[in-house]
C-alpha cells in the first residue's frame, strides 16, 4: 500500500512527538515513505534521536526555528508535516505550498483555549473536561479544521502536569486511529465552531491568575491557580507568588492540600511566620498549606537587570524568544537537570 | 524512612524496587511524568523542598540514590 506522501516530517518535542514518531517510523515500510524528524528544542530525556537511529529515519536538531522552517519549505516532494509539541509558527507561504499537508496537535478541545499552555487554562477556568485536538494548520493560530478530538476529565485535585500526561495519552491514541487513513486519503476536517465575541489566544507569557494570589483570596481559587501552574520542577511558568497580609509578596516554594481534623470552625488563615507557611482552610477538614520564601534581594536585582537587558534587545529589534526557557523537560513535562543535559551533550 | 520511600516508588512503578541500573529515566523505568510524581510525593511526605538542580542522575538514578538524597535532606 502506498502513501500519498513520499515524506513524513515530525516536528516538535516531548512525549507526543515521541509517540507519533514511533508510530510513523513503524508504518514507513508498509506505506513506503521516508521519515524526517526535526527537533528545535531538545532536552536530556528526549527519545526522538534514538527512535530515528533505531528506525533509519532522518534526524535533524535545528535550534534556529527560522532554519527549521526553511528545511520544511525546501521539501519538494509530497509530504505530510506533523506538528506535535512544536512551537514554530508556520508562515502562510509554507501552509499554502501545494505539496505539503500540515497537521498539528493542540492540548485542548478546540476551539477552547487556543495558544500556549492550554491545559493550565482549563484548570484555572475550572473546566470539568479537557482534551486533545488534531487539526489541519491554517495561517491563524489553532483555527484549522478538526481531524480528531478526545476528551479527558479534569479531576478536583489535578495538577497541570497530570492533565498534560492524560491529554498526551489521548493525543497519541487518537493519532494511531486516524494516521493510516490520512496516508491514503485526505480526511475531511470538521470546521471549528466560531466563538461568540472576540477569540482569545493564550500566550506563553500569560499566567493563570497573573501568577500571584493573596492570602485573602478564596482558598479554592488559590489552589486552582497553584495546580494550573504546577509542572513539577519544570519552569514552564515562573514560580507562583503569594501576597501576605502585611503586603509582602513572596515566592511560593511548595503547596499541599491535606486533611486537618483539628481545624477550628470558622478558622480561615493560620500563618507560621518562622516556618514561612500559610495554612488556608478549604473546608472544615481540609487545608491548603503554602510554603513561601522571603524575597531574595540579590535575585530580584539580577532579574531586574536581565529584564532591562531584554528590553534593550527588544528595542534594538533582536528581542529574546518569547517562549519561556525550560531547565529540564520532557513532555511538556519531564525531568533532567541542566547539568545532566550538559553531560549528555558532552557525551 | 526507607519503607516510606520504597512505598512511594512502588506506587509509581514497582520495577523501581528491583532496578539495579543507574539511570531509571534513560532505561525507561520511569517516564518524565512519573518522575515529577515521585518528587512531589517525596516533598509532601518528608516535608522537604527538592530544588530543580538536585534532580540529577546522581540523586535520582535509582532507589538507593533517592534514599541517600532524602536521608541527607532530612538529616537522618
Amino acid at each position: 500500500m502506498r502513501s500519498r506522501f513520499e515524506k513524513v516530517v515530525v516536528i516538535g518535542w516531548g512525549k507526543t512527538a515521541a509517540d507519533v514518531l514511533n508510530y510513523v517510523t513503524k508504518r514507513q515500510d508498509t506505506f513506503v515513505y521516508r521519515t524526517l524528524c526535526i527537533e528545535c528544542e531538545t532536552h536530556g530525556m528526549s527519545k526522538l534521536h534514538a527512535i530515528c537511529d533505531g528506525s533509519g529515519a532522518e534526524y535533524a536538531y535545528i535550534p534556529d526555528k527560522k532554519k527549521a522552517l526553511e528545511t520544511i519549505e525546501a521539501i519538494t516532494e509530497p509530504a505530510l508535516v506533523i506538528s506535535a509539541g512544536n512551537t514554530c509558527l508556520f508562515p502562510k507561504r509554507i501552509i499554502e505550498k501545494e505539496n505539503l499537508e500540515i497537521i498539528n496537535f493542540h492540548s485542548a478541545l478546540l476551539p477552547e483555549f487556543p495558544g500556549r499552555n492550554a491545559q493550565s487554562w482549563a484548570i484555572w477556568e475550572g473546566e470539568k473536561t479537557a482534551g486533545a485536538t488534531w487539526h489541519y494548520i491554517e495561517s491563524s493560530v489553532d483555527t484549522g479544521d478538526i481531524i480528531a478530538q478526545r476528551e479527558t476529565p479534569v479531576t478536583e485535585d489535578m495538577r497541570a502536569y497530570e492533565l498534560t500526561r492524560d491529554i498526551m495519552e489521548k493525543a497519541s491514541e487518537a493519532f494511531t486511529e486516524f494516521y493510516d487513513e490520512l496516508l491514503i486519503r485526505h480526511i475531511e476536517g470538521r470546521p471549528q465552531p466560531k466563538p461568540e465575541g472576540e477569540r482569545k489566544i493564550y500566550y506563553s507569557w500569560e499566567l493563570p491568575g497573573g501568577g500571584v494570589c493573596s492570602v485573602n483570596d478564596p482558598p479554592e481559587q488559590i489552589y486552582r491557580m497553584l495546580r494550573a501552574m504546577d509542572y513539577g520542577k519544570n519552569d514552564i511558568f515562573p514560580p507562583a507568588r503569594i501576597r501576605l497580609a502585611d503586603g509582602r509578596e513572596c515566592e511560593i516554594m511548595r503547596y499541599m492540600k491535606r486533611q486537618n481534623a483539628a481545624l477550628q470552625a470558622g478558622q480561615k488563615i493560620h500563618v507560621e511566620e518562622e516556618e514561612r507557611r500559610v495554612y488556608l482552610a478549604l473546608n472544615d477538614m481540609t487545608e491548603l498549606m503554602i510554603k513561601y520564601k522571603l524575597k531574595d534581594q540579590a535575585a530580584e536585582e539580577k532579574s531586574f537587570i536581565q529584564a532591562s537587558d531584554n528590553l534593550q534587545k527588544m528595542e534594538a529589534g533582536g528581542g529574546p524568544e518569547l517562549d519561556i526557557q525550560v531547565i529540564w523537560i520532557d513532555t511538556g513535562g519531564a525531568a533532567v537537570s541542566e547539568a545532566a543535559l550538559q553531560n549528555r551533550r558532552a557525551a | 524512612m526507607e519503607k516510606k520511600i520504597l512505598d512511594i516508588l512502588a506506587d509509581v512503578n514497582d520495577e523501581l524496587l528491583t532496578y539495579t541500573g543507574n539511570n531509571m529515566v534513560d532505561d525507561s523505568i520511569v517516564n518524565s511524568f512519573e518522575l515529577i510524581s515521585i518528587i512531589s510525593e517525596l516533598e509532601d511526605t518528608f516535608d522537604i523542598e527538592i530544588d530543580a538542580g538536585e534532580v540529577t542522575e546522581e540523586n535520582f538514578g535509582n532507589k538507593d540514590r533517592i534514599i541517600a538524597l532524602i536521608k541527607r535532606m532530612t538529616g537522618e
